[in-house]
């Protein structure tokens, strides 16, 4: 049982792996997208004279910025483009009569994607970062910052899988997912460190799945966030994966029987 | 040459209603997609409206000549994607529908303009608008200004739309690969919503000549808001001429060198 899964891991990964290059661009523009923000909040530290603003310091807003650059490698929902593509070419009809479960088999088909990514995208950048800056992780925050990675894996693709189930009713999920992504980046703290925010609209922000794509990574690599929180975020992070999994196991039940294809 | 002109102008006005027609066949997904470029506009006034809470801001800058900035970067970013998308042209160059497009007896150029752009990054200009005529209104610009103001952004906007055009036939021409270019869009947004001046003289060089976002969103706000002087602006729009220019043949050259990617 478990070999068929990993067969079509290997296929994709496989695919995958022919192109090396555009990773590496990717993490390159990745990067240059970044450094925009990096120089834009130097110069805003240098013209107010700041050694911190709202206790982040110039250099845990570089690493800050860059860390979440080399996040946006896993902040797409890719397993709703398996789905939509697979709905749209009728692909979906051949899926779901072979004796693999067709929900495992889009995210077994997706993984290869974020986990090259992840080796050769994210990966290098942190440890490079992690260098330069000259960081001290303990072991403890080390470990959490690996389940909160797999934890925003997880929020953002249930998401993914609960938009591209929708496919069958909507012709373009593309929209819907872009909006979600950039809700990510906006309320999750993908453009700057969401204690930058009012402190209201941080604490409501932090009752949401939002952050924990980019802020809670990225807050725990820079030490933004103090080690004694992380274990109520993960586990925070871990509540937001189940609820949204429960929710896309529900939506499937019901998109599966509105499901009608005609073969040729 | 005015007939041309004048045959090609008619062919971007009839591409452009048809696009439109197509688009409104799915109004929702429209509306979604606008929603969509309408939050690059929300964020840029979110992330301007924080660094100006927490912090003196940027040198030289209030806040709402900030907004103007950036305002005038979300327009001109929504302009040059209604235009072309890197990322379609590519596709297109790569599975051979490109070629049936050119073989018709149209400027290639105004065809490419006409055919391959994202109808849907409208959004962006119209909440950029909003903002710019919040921002204008709140700094006192004089109708004059605008005016002048308008003038380099449009030459400037047509300036960024052609080296983005030919950016991607080159690398198209050199790579059979132009996709990423949307990353230079991406990038060329993000890095114009702020005043050249933090870049220090590298980034005015690089974003004036180089990638010129700087163009259409720093240099007519520079004006207005008398950071540079008349004569400097005179030789913007000097560049902004040469560029389009430049920008225009080496298209029309990089075209001729283009092999179809088969079909």
């Amino acid at each position: 049982m478990k070999s068929k899964y990993f067969s079509v891991f290997k296929v994709f990964s496989k695919n995958l792996m022919a192109y090396r290059a555009e990773i590496a661009l990717d993490a390159v523009f990745y990067m240059l997208s970044s450094l925009v923000m990096v120089v834009v909040w130097i110069a805003v530290y240098h013209f107010s004279d700041l050694t911190s603003i709202s206790g982040i310091t110039i250099s845990s807003m570089t690493v800050y910025l860059f860390a979440i650059g080399s996040i946006g490698f896993l902040s797409w929902p890719g397993v709703a483009n398996v789905l939509e593509s697979d709905m749209r070419s009728g692909e979906i009809a051949s899926s779901l009569i072979r004796p693999i479960k067709y929900p495992y088999a889009t995210f077994v088909r997706e993984i290869p994607e974020n986990l090259i990514f992840s080796f050769a995208g994210t990966l290098p950048i942190f440890i490079i970062i992690y260098i330069i800056a000259g960081l001290h992780l303990t072991a403890m925050q080390v470990v959490m910052l690996i389940i909160e990675m797999v934890l925003a894996y997880l929020i953002i693709n249930f998401i993914g899988f609960i938009i591209g189930s929708l496919a069958i009713y909507i012709t373009d999920i593309y929209g819907i997912l872009s909006g979600v992504t950039w809700a990510f980046s906006l309320l999750g703290g993908g453009i700057m460190p969401l204690l930058l925010y009012p402190k209201l609209f941080y604490g409501i922000l932090m009752l949401t799945p939002f952050p924990f794509l980019y802020y809670v990574p990225g807050g725990t690599f820079t030490g933004i966030i103090p080690a004694a929180q992380l274990p109520g975020l993960v586990a925070e992070g871990a509540i937001w994966a189940l609820v949204l999994l429960l929710i896309a196991v529900v939506v499937w039940k019901r998109v599966s029987r509105d499901i009608n294809a005609v073969g040729v | 040459m005015l007939e041309s002109v004048s045959r090609n102008l008619q062919m971007y006005y009839s591409s452009q209603k048809v696009l439109w027609k197509d688009i409104a066949t799915y109004r929702a997904q429209f509306i979604v997609w606008i929603f969509v470029f309408m939050l690059s506009t929300i964020s840029s006034v979110i992330t301007i409206t924080i660094i100006y809470d927490v912090s003196s801001g940027v040198a030289g800058w209030s806040y709402y000549q900030m907004l103007v900035v950036s305002s005038l970067a979300n327009m001109m970013i929504g302009l040059v994607l209604y235009n072309i998308s890197p990322q379609r042209l590519a596709r297109t160059m790569r599975n051979g529908q490109f070629d049936q497009r050119i073989l018709k007896p149209y400027n290639p150029v105004v065809t490419m303009l006409s055919l391959y752009g994202t109808k849907t990054s409208i959004g962006s200009v119209i909440s950029g608008a909003l903002v710019f005529g919040y921002a204008a209104y709140m700094t006192g610009i004089s109708v004059i200004g605008l005016f002048e103001m308008l003038m380099i952004f449009a030459l400037g906007v047509v300036s960024l739309t052609m080296f983005l055009l030919m950016i991607t036939l080159l690398s198209y021409v050199l790579f059979n690969s132009a996709g990423y270019m949307q990353w230079v869009a991406n990038i060329a947004s993000r890095a114009a919503q702020y005043p050249l001046t933090i870049y220090g003289l590298p980034g005015i060089l690089l974003f004036t000549v180089g990638l010129p976002v700087g163009l259409a969103a720093f240099y007519p706000s520079a004006l207005v808001f008398g950071k540079i002087s008349p004569i400097s602006i005179v030789l913007v729009i000097g560049i902004e001429a040469f560029t389009v220019a430049v920008y225009y043949y080496a298209c029309k050259w990089l075209t001729k060198k283009y092999r179809s990617g088969g079909g």
